[in-house]
C-alpha cells in the first residue's frame, strides 16, 4: 500500500487534474474543518488546563482545572442529572418510537395523517416546545395535574419540585423525539422481507413470534443507530434547562451542557468549561463504544454493506 | 344439470360475500390499532392546541379551574351610560325558553313547612334511615330519607334520633329567607309529645307557625336585560339608609333592598359599591395636555365636574379656563375644558398594566383599559377608551337602577342562571405580541433576523456541500478516503467540545453580536449533509456524465447542469434541515447575541418569557407565531422530511 505521496508520483497527468480538482473543491469543507472544528477541539484540550476568562490571555495552571472538576460537586450533580436523562428519554423514547412504527407498518387507512401527527412536535423548535410544556406543568393550573386529579392524585409541582422537574423535562424529550425515530424504525421495518414473514408464519409463529424472532433481530442494526443517535444527542440537551429551568431547582436540572455553558459564558470561567467540554466528548465517545462493543451480542446484519 | 344449477347461480354470490366480508374483516381488523394510534395522537397533539388554543384567549381564561377549554367570552349589556359592562344571564322562563337577564342579587332561603302538617311526626333511629337526597317538590326543595320504603323527611333532633314526617304529608312547603328565619324567635312546639322548633313567620296572609326543614338554598333574582339601560352612577356616599321593601309592579311581593338617592326619583336597587378612576384617552391627552407654572394660573376654587370627575380649573393669562389633570410641585398638567369633558369614569378592575409615560414633561399613570370585546349590539364603544392616562384619585359609586322601573322580576334557583357565553377568539393577542417592544426591537426584527440567518445558510449549505460531496462520490484522489473517515468523524463531534475557541475565535474578528456567527460557518459545509449528498450522488449512474465530458463540457459545468438537477430531492433536503436547525438554534442564539436588534425568534420567545409573567396568552400568541414557520415548511415538504431522515437511518 502506498501512501498519498507516493501515490500522487504514480498518477498520470489526467488523474493529476482530477485530484487537483478533488482538493479544489473540498477546499470549502477543509477550511471549515480546520478553523472550526480541529484546531478549536485541539484548543480546547490545551484550554482546559489553563485560567481563561476571555478578556485574559490564557494562562497555564497544570491540573489545576482537574483538581477542582474532582471537588466540583455542581460537576457530580450535573453529571448525573443528565445521565438520569439520558436513561430516561432514550430507552422509553426509542420503545415508544418502536411500538408508534409497528403499529403504522400495517395496512391501515389514514397511515399518513398518523405519521404526520406523531411527526409534527419534532419540527417545533426547543422553546417553544419548553414554553408549551411549561403550561401544561403549572401546578394548580396545568392540564396534567388537572388530568392526574380525575384519577384522584394530587400532582407535584412539576418544573418547581426537585423530584420532578428532571422527569417533567424527560417527558418533553419523549414527545419532541418520537417523530423522527419512528420514521426511522417505519423504514426499518418496511425494508425486512416479507418472505421472513412468511416462512415464520409457515413454521406457525404467532404475531407476538413474528415480531421477536423477525421483526427485532432483523431491525436490530436500526435500534442501533437510533440508540448512538440519542445518547449523542441527548447527552447536550440544553433548550429544557436553559428555557424553564435555569438549571434549577437546586441544580435538579442543571444538565452537563447547560453547565458548560454556564461555566463559560456567565461565569467566565472558559479554561474550565473547555475541561468539562472535553470530558463531555470523552463520555460520549466510551458511551458510543460501550453501545457499539454490547451491540455486537444483538445487532443482525444480514450481509456486509457494499460501498 | 339438476346438481350443478343451484351452485352455478350461488357461486358469483359467493365470490362477492368473500369480497364484502373481507372488506369488512379489514376495517374491523383495524380497529384495535386505529385506537392506540388515535390515543397516542391526542398525546401528541394536545399540547400544541392548547397552545394554540390558550393563545386566543383573554389572559384570565387562562390559568383557572375550572378548565375553559375554548376562548369564551361572557355576554354583556350597557349599564346606563356609565363605561360599566354588565354580565347577562340566561333564565327559562314559565314557558321554559331561555330568556337574558341580568343579576339584581341573590338570597338564601331555606324550605319551611306549617307546624299543622306535623300530624304524624315520629322519631326515628338516624342510623335506621339512609342518606338524605335532594329533591324538588311542590314549592320547595326538600331533604328525603328512606325508611324500608317509606319515604320521610327530617323535621329536627331527638337526641340520636331524627324527628321524621311522611313526604307526602309536607307537600305543603314552600321557601322563606334563611334571614327571616333566623332572627325570628323559635318556640319548642309539642307534637305527638314530642318537641319540635317553630318560628313564628310573617307571610302576605298573616302569622303562620312554621318548622324549618332545610336544606338552604340559593335563588337569584333577575330582571330582564333592558332594565340595565336604566342604571346610573351615584356617589356611593349619597346612598341614604336602606329599607326592605317589596318591589312595584306585580313581582309577587318580593322584597329586597332599597335606598333613597337624592336627586333620583324613587327608591333605587343597588347592583354594586365598586371603585371608579377618571381616565382620559391617551391619544387626546398626549394631543393636548400642557404642562403650566402655577404662577401662571389664577385660581378661583371651582371645581368642574367633567363626568362625574371633580377637578379644579383654573384660568390662564389670556382668560381661558382650564382643566388641572395634576399637578407635580408647581408644576401643573392641564387640558382645556372641552377636552376635559372626554373624562370618563371607569370600573378600577378593568384597568390593567401600567405604565409611566411621559406626557408633556410629566409623568403620567398610563394603563390598557380591557375594552371588551361583546356580542351586544347596545354597547356603545366609542364610549370606551383603549390605552388611558389615569388622572384624579379613585372614588367609590354605586350603581343604582330605579325600582319602579322594574316590569317584573324573576326569582329562580341559582343553578338554573347560566352565563351568557360563546366562542371568542381574541386575535388581537396577535397583534399585540407582535408588537411589543423589547428595547427598539419586536417580534418582527427578531423574525427578520431568523429568516436572514437561515437564508443565509440554505444558500451557504447548497453550495458548499454539493461541491464536497461531489468531490467525495466522483473525483479520484489520494488521500480521498482518509479525509472521508474525518468527515464522518466531525459528525460524532460534539458542538461542546469546539465551543469556547470558536466563540474565541468570532470574539477576536469582532462579530459577537453580529449575526455573522449564525450563518458563515454553513459556507464551511456540514459533516452530516455532505454524507447524506454523496450517498445521493453515488446512485447516479456515470454514463451521464461521461457523454456529457465527451461533448466538451468542464467539470464543473457537469455539476452544475447535469447533476444538481438529478438530485434536486436531496437538495430539499439539504434545505428542510438547514432551516429547521437554524430556526430552532438556541444555544448560539444565547452566545453569541446581546442586543435585542440581533435577537432571533427563539431568544426573543426566551426574552419575552423573562419579562411578561402575567401575560401568558401573549407568549402563546409568539410561540405559536414562531412555530408556523417549520411547520408550514413541514406540511408542504412532508415527503422530504421523511425521506431524509429515512435515509440516514437507513445508512446506519
Amino acid at each position: 500500500m502506498l501512501n498519498p505521496i507516493q501515490q500522487w508520483h504514480t498518477l498520470s497527468k489526467r488523474r493529476r487534474s482530477e485530484a487537483l480538482t478533488f482538493y479544489l473543491w473540498i477546499t470549502p469543507w477543509l477550511f471549515g474543518f480546520l478553523v472550526f472544528q480541529g484546531w478549536p477541539f485541539l484548543q480546547s484540550l490545551y484550554l482546559s488546563f489553563t485560567d481563561f476568562r476571555l478578556l485574559n490571555i490564557p494562562q497555564f495552571t497544570g491540573l489545576e482545572n482537574v483538581q477542582r472538576l474532582i471537588a466540583d460537586e455542581r460537576f457530580w450533580k450535573s453529571l448525573r442529572v443528565t445521565s438520569f436523562y439520558v436513561l430516561g428519554v432514550v430507552p422509553i423514547g426509542n420503545m415508544l418510537a418502536l411500538a408508534v412504527a409497528m403499529l403504522l407498518a400495517q395496512k391501515l387507512a389514514a397511515v399518513n395523517f398518523w405519521r404526520t401527527v406523531y411527526f409534527l412536535p419534532s419540527v417545533i423548535g426547543g422553546v417553544a416546545v419548553a414554553l408549551m410544556w411549561s403550561f401544561i406543568f403549572n401546578p394548580d393550573f396545568g392540564l396534567l395535574n388537572v388530568a392526574l386529579g380525575w384519577f384522584g392524585i394530587r400532582g407535584p409541582g412539576w418544573l418547581t419540585s426537585e423530584a420532578w422537574a428532571l422527569p417533567a423535562i424527560i417527558i418533553m424529550g419523549w414527545w419532541s423525539g418520537i417523530g423522527p425515530q419512528m420514521v426511522i424504525y417505519l423504514a426499518g421495518i418496511k425494508g425486512i422481507p416479507s418472505s421472513l414473514y412468511e416462512a415464520a408464519e409457515m413454521d406457525g409463529a404467532n404475531g407476538w413470534h413474528r415480531f421477536w424472532h423477525v421483526t427485532l433481530p432483523m431491525l436490530s442494526p436500526t435500534i442501533f443507530f437510533n440508540l448512538i443517535n440519542g445518547v449523542i444527542s441527548a447527552f447536550q440537551v440544553f433548550d429544557p434547562a436553559y428555557v424553564l429551568t435555569q438549571g434549577g431547582p437546586n441544580d435538579a436540572t442543571r444538565t452537563y451542557s447547560f453547565g458548560i455553558f454556564e461555566e463559560a459564558f456567565r461565569l467566565s470561567n472558559m479554561g474550565y468549561a473547555s475541561l468539562q467540554a472535553w470530558v463531555l466528548f470523552i463520555v460520549i465517545l466510551v458511551v458510543t463504544l460501550f453501545v457499539m462493543r454490547s451491540s455486537q451480542r444483538y445487532v443482525y446484519y444480514e450481509n456486509e454493506v457494499d460501498e | 344439470m339438476t346438481t350443478q344449477s343451484p351452485s352455478k347461480p350461488a357461486k358469483p354470490l359467493e365470490a362477492e360475500q368473500v369480497a364484502r366480508s373481507n372488506a369488512l374483516w379489514n376495517m374491523l381488523r383495524q380497529i384495535p390499532s386505529q385506537i392506540l394510534l388515535a390515543l397516542g395522537g391526542v398525546l401528541m397533539i394536545f399540547p400544541v392546541v392548547w397552545m394554540v388554543s390558550a393563545s386566543l384567549k383573554p389572559e384570565w381564561q387562562i390559568f383557572v379551574r375550572p378548565i375553559i377549554w375554548l376562548p369564551q367570552d361572557w355576554h354583556k349589556t350597557d349599564a346606563g351610560s356609565s363605561a360599566r359592562l354588565l354580565n347577562l344571564y340566561t333564565i327559562p322562563n314559565d314557558a321554559g325558553v331561555r330568556i337574558e337577564t341580568i343579576e339584581l342579587g341573590a338570597r338564601v332561603f331555606t324550605t319551611v313547612v306549617d307546624v299543622a302538617a306535623l300530624g304524624r311526626l315520629r322519631s326515628v333511629e338516624a342510623e335506621l334511615l339512609g342518606s338524605p337526597r335532594s329533591e324538588r317538590i311542590g314549592r320547595a326543595t326538600l331533604s328525603v330519607r328512606e325508611l324500608s320504603g317509606e319515604r320521610l323527611v327530617a323535621v329536627g333532633r331527638d337526641g340520636a334520633n331524627l324527628l321524621v314526617v311522611p313526604l307526602e304529608d309536607v307537600r305543603e312547603a314552600f321557601n322563606a329567607p334563611l334571614e327571616e328565619i333566623n332572627a325570628a324567635t323559635s318556640t319548642g312546639v309539642a307534637v305527638n309529645s314530642l318537641s319540635v322548633q317553630a318560628v313564628t313567620f310573617k307571610t302576605a296572609g298573616g302569622e303562620q307557625k312554621v318548622v324549618n326543614l332545610g336544606p338552604q338554598n340559593e335563588r337569584a333574582l333577575m330582571a330582564e336585560k333592558t332594565i340595565a339601560s336604566t342604571a346610573q352612577l351615584v356617589p356611593a356616599e349619597s346612598l341614604g339608609i336602606s329599607e326592605s321593601l317589596p318591589l312595584p309592579n306585580n313581582t309577587n311581593g318580593i322584597r329586597l333592598e332599597q335606598f333613597k338617592v337624592p336627586g333620583l326619583e324613587g327608591p333605587q336597587l343597588l347592583l354594586e359599591r365598586a371603585l371608579w378612576r377618571p381616565v382620559l384617552d391617551v391619544t387626546a391627552l398626549r394631543k393636548n395636555a400642557k404642562t403650566v407654572n402655577a404662577s401662571q394660573l389664577k385660581f378661583d376654587s371651582v371645581k368642574g365636574d367633567f363626568n362625574g370627575a371633580k377637578l379644579e380649573t383654573a384660568i390662564l393669562e389670556n382668560g381661558d379656563r382650564i382643566a388641572v389633570l395634576l399637578r407635580d410641585a408647581d408644576q401643573m398638567l392641564t387640558v382645556p375644558l372641552e377636552v376635559a369633558n372626554q373624562i370618563v369614569l371607569v370600573p378600577s378592575a378593568s384597568l390593567q398594566r401600567p405604565v409611566l409615560e411621559t406626557v408633556a414633561g410629566l409623568s403620567v399613570r398610563v394603563k390598557d383599559f380591557t375594552l371588551p370585546t361583546v356580542r351586544d349590539e347596545t354597547i356603545n364603544f366609542s364610549r370606551l377608551p383603549n390605552a388611558v392616562g389615569i388622572i384624579g384619585e379613585a372614588q367609590e359609586k354605586a350603581l343604582v337602577i330605579p325600582a319602579n322601573r322594574l316590569r317584573g322580576v324573576l326569582d329562580v334557583p341559582k343553578d338554573d342562571v347560566q352565563k351568557r357565553s360563546s366562542l371568542d377568539l381574541k386575535w388581537r393577542n396577535y397583534s399585540d405580541a407582535m408588537a411589543r417592544d423589547f428595547a427598539g426591537a419586536t417580534f418582527l426584527t427578531f423574525f427578520k433576523n431568523s429568516l436572514v440567518i437561515t437564508i443565509l445558510s440554505i444558500i451557504g449549505h447548497l453550495i458548499s456541500c454539493t461541491l464536497v460531496a461531489y468531490a467525495f462520490a466522483r473525483f479520484r484522489a489520494p488521500g480521498k478516503n482518509t479525509l472521508f473517515v474525518l468527515v464522518l468523524a466531525t459528525m460524532m463531534l460534539p458542538e461542546f467540545a469546539t465551543l469556547v475557541p470558536v466563540y474565541k475565535i468570532f470574539r477576536d474578528l469582532g462579530m459577537v453580536d453580529t449575526l455573522t456567527p449564525m450563518f458563515i460557518r454553513s459556507f464551511f459545509g456540514n459533516a452530516f449533509l455532505i454524507f447524506l449528498l454523496r450517498q445521493f450522488f453515488s446512485t447516479i449512474p456515470r454514463d451521464l456524465e461521461e457523454a456529457a465530458f465527451l461533448d466538451g463540457a468542464t467539470r464543473f459545468q457537469i455539476f452544475v447542469k447535469v447533476m444538481l438537477p438529478l438530485v434536486t430531492p436531496a437538495l430539499m433536503t439539504v434545505t428542510i434541515f438547514t432551516f429547521l436547525w437554524r430556526w430552532n438554534d438556541l444555544l448560539n442564539a444565547a452566545i453569541y447575541l446581546n442586543s435585542p436588534e440581533n435577537y432571533t425568534v427563539s431568544l426573543g420567545l426566551r426574552t419575552f418569557m423573562g419579562q411578561y409573567v402575567g401575560e401568558f396568552n401573549l407568549l402563546m400568541a409568539a410561540t405559536t407565531v414562531a412555530s408556523i414557520p417549520t411547520v408550514l415548511l413541514f406540511f408542504f415538504a412532508q415527503r422530504f422530511f421523511i425521506e431524509g431522515i429515512t435515509l440516514t437511518g437507513s445508512k446506519g
